[in-house]
């Protein structure tokens, strides 16, 4: 068993050999060092020298860690805000022009508005004037879907008499022949 | 996840005993009628998919989400029903 060095003698070796690493990678240095080794040889090192080490690695690295967890808040933050701007944006309500009907026999004669919103992980589409709405897993589709029911309402309601209506789908009737007529 | 699925709104056409108008569309329209009139209308998706959103029924049926569901899963009658949209005006 070779008799351990001085680590008079060992230290400058040491923090030659070990200038890259110690700026780099403190951590494994003093791990290293603390097991009493160095690239092989046996060093003796005391407390207080790993003391010194640490305090020199904390002056030079707590500045770079700071920075670095302020970078990390920030990400963390950026990422939230996309989450939440992500949300709102589903959670809007917007307003779509309906203009036609097609490929259904009908067209729109005055442009109705539909108000898309998103509920319980899907779109509704309604028509809010007739009591008519549409649901589909993405904004197009209830969109589409709407305009299918708006016309298959017409469809169904012109047929009856209004005798044979409620008051809710005769209400309906009266808004639709406003907005929408029969293909000529 | 959906309130009303597409299986729930087929209970709700069952207890509505509401008559179910096929087209060709992407749906099909059910009509409820009272006294011989129709008092609400709704569109049935298709497809076989039986968690297929419909969340647009109660509105049309002038229920809040929560009681549309209850419809649909048995505690309110037809005839609760018909009295809540009695008391609307809507029938």
């Amino acid at each position: 068993m070779p008799e351990p060095e001085s680590i008079d003698r060992i230290c400058p070796a040491l923090e030659h050999e070990y200038s890259d690493l110690w700026w780099e990678q403190p951590h494994a240095v003093l791990v290293e060092l603390a097991r009493g080794r160095s690239r092989g040889r046996i060093v003796a090192i005391s407390e207080e020298d790993i003391e010194n080490l640490i305090e020199d690695f904390t002056a030079v690295l707590l500045p770079r860690w700071e920075e670095a967890a302020r970078l990390e808040t920030l990400q963390r933050e950026v990422a939230l805000l996309k989450g939440r701007c992500a949300v709102l944006e589903r959670l809007s309500p917007i307003l779509v022009p309906i203009k036609s009907l097609a490929p259904e026999p009908y067209e729109v004669v005055k442009p109705l508005h539909a108000v898309v919103r998103y509920q319980n992980e899907q779109y509704i589409a309604s028509f809010f004037d007739a009591n008519l709405s549409a649901s589909g897993d993405t904004q197009v589709e209830a969109v589409l879907n709407l305009k299918d029911i708006i016309a298959g309402t017409f469809e169904i309601l012109t047929t009856l008499q209004e005798s044979e209506l409620g008051p809710g789908p005769l209400q309906q009737r009266k808004v639709l022949e406003e907005f929408v007529q029969k293909k000529a | 996840m959906a309130i009303i699925t597409k299986q729930l709104a087929m209970e709700i056409v069952r207890k509505l005993k509401a008559k179910v108008v096929k087209r060709k569309g992407p749906h099909d329209i059910a009509l409820v009628e009272h006294e011989g009139k129709i008092v609400a209308d709704f569109g049935i998706r298709r497809g076989s998919n039986k968690e297929l959103g419909h969340d647009h029924i109660p509105e049309q049926i002038f229920l809040r989400p929560s009681k549309a569901r209850l419809l649909a899963q048995c505690p309110m009658s037809r005839e609760d029903w018909v009295k809540i949209i009695t008391e609307k005006g809507k029938a």
